[in-house]
């Protein structure tokens, strides 16, 4: 019995092995991203993903408590300066609560790309939030091009690269 | 039927290499700094994204030269020796919200000397029995959710050899694998005090339904919870303390039970996990016993378990 099994068992680890090498890092989806308004961060209008259609996104979520996410923000910043925001922009969805929390990290360091809070996770929970960062390329036909999970220094350079191919 | 005290670490050795997938290598899970790297690492992690596969192999060394009787500590004047290494590899693969699967193979080497004399050593290796878990979890830890709860079932597959030492077979304890089927259930809950879950506490019990070999032989059932606390530094560094009862029954050979089996035994299980990357990270953890109350005269039991591994999240 113990052969058959290991008959049947092993080719598959070997099999499970060579799928997990293979696997990519962060999942490529291609889905409608649900669409939102939430207010502005900082001021009082309300800021809306449909008003970037036609334009590549990347939304992504943060919080103060999060070492990596704050260690992305000014990163993603220096990438939205060098893309430009003619065909691309980044959105930051804050989910601090309270919000005070993320205004008084953002007077000490301040980011340009547009901030929206999402202080109960409303947001956060259409876009199947679990990890933190978690970040999301949208295409300008509003589709989830790249999830992507986690922030190391670097990562802004594939992503730029993944963003002009979609640019282009 | 006597059987002899080293019997018992056969199945001590392969019930604990089946713990480490569902309590020693217990995880906290994340939410931040770690793209959802398990912090201590493995499979037990229930909580997996869909799509995501966690992979973790870790080795253990294993030291069974306690002589207990009851809960008292003997002198062993045998010059005794016994030890177990195990290398396990370990997959979580979330298939959708809710569901996973965890699946263990391994490859164990027991070694016994009795007395200075050469003959009295054995030694055996070879690919063990492995464990197959389907898990379900209800709820999640997110930034939102401060609470998990998952429930598993699966089976023990006997993928290894029972029948090594070529002409005469060697006692269950030197076999890589037990050559009987069992069935496990499976139940974890953590909670977390805050959003980025630093702080968590973590509960888990399984039971092992042990079958019975083609010598008849059927381990005790048995019984394990273990329940304690996970910290996660904000950024590379993680720690865990548990406290791990577990329980069996006595074994039985043909429906007989068998003296010398089962008992009741209480570890405290440390462990410290570094983050080397956003989805690797390395872990250490021990297995030290604080009090054990054994059946019968005589039984060799766990002095001391050391862990290593590295995981990695696809």
């Amino acid at each position: 019995m113990c052969s058959k099994v290991r008959e049947v068992l092993f080719p598959g680890l070997k099999t499970l092995f060579l799928a997990c090498l293979l696997y990519p890092s962060n999942s490529i989806a291609s889905e409608p991203a649900p669409l939102f308004a939430a207010k502005n961060l900082l001021s009082d209008n309300t800021i809306s993903l449909s008003d970037y259609t036609g334009k590549v996104v990347y939304l992504d979520f943060w919080a103060t408590w999060c070492a990596p996410c704050r260690e992305a923000l000014p990163a993603y910043d220096k990438l939205r300066r060098e893309l430009g925001t003619e065909q691309f922009e980044i959105i930051g969805v804050n989910i601090d609560s309270p919000t005070s929390l993320a205004i008084d990290y953002l007077k000490q360091h301040p980011v340009d790309f547009p901030l929206i809070a999402d202080p109960d996770g409303d947001i956060a929970k259409r876009y199947g939030l679990r990890v933190m960062p978690s970040s999301f390329l949208i295409d300008q036909e509003g589709k989830i091009v790249l999830r992507k999970k986690g922030y190391e220094p670097g990562d802004e350079f594939s992503l730029k690269t993944k963003i002009r191919h979609l640019l282009n | 039927m006597q059987r002899r005290p080293d019997v018992e670490v056969c199945w001590l050795c392969l019930t604990l290499l089946l713990f480490g997938l569902t309590a020693t290598l217990q995880t906290l899970a994340a939410t931040c700094s770690c793209a959802g790297v398990p912090l201590l690492n493995s499979l037990d992690s229930s909580s997996v994204e869909p799509g995501t596969l966690h992979m973790s192999l870790n080795w253990e060394y294993h030291e069974i030269s306690d002589l207990v009787s009851g809960s008292d500590d003997l002198s062993d004047e045998t010059d005794r020796e016994r030890s177990s290494q195990s290398t396990l590899l370990q997959f979580n693969y979330g298939f959708s919200e809710h569901w996973s699967v965890a699946a263990m193979f391994s490859y164990v080497r027991h070694e016994r000397q009795v007395g200075i004399s050469q003959f009295g050593k054995q030694s055996s290796s070879g690919i063990s029995d492995s464990v197959v878990l389907a898990k379900f979890t209800p709820i999640y830890i997110t930034p939102f959710e401060s609470n998990e709860l998952a429930f598993g079932l699966g089976a023990r597959i006997p993928t290894g050899d029972d029948s090594a030492g070529g002409d005469i077979t060697l006692a269950e304890d030197m076999q890589p694998g037990t050559g009987a089927w069992a069935g496990m259930l499976w139940i974890n809950y953590a909670r977390t005090f805050d959003p980025a879950a630093k702080l968590q506490f973590l509960a888990i019990s399984n039971y092992t339904w042990n079958g019975d070999n083609d010598r008849n032989y059927q381990f005790g059932h048995e019984l394990n919870l273990s329940a304690g606390f996970g910290y996660q530094t904000e950024v590379d560094w993680g720690f865990s303390g548990l406290l791990h009862y577990r329980t069996t029954d006595a074994d039985q050979r043909n429906e007989v039970e068998i003296p010398n089996t089962g008992g009741e035994w209480l570890y405290f299980v440390p462990a410290l996990q570094y983050q080397l990357t956003t989805k690797t990270a390395l872990k250490i953890s021990g297995r030290l016993p604080v009090y054990r109350d054994l059946n019968g005269a005589l039984q060799f039991t766990t002095s001391y378990a050391v862990s290593a591994g590295v995981s990695h999240v696809f």
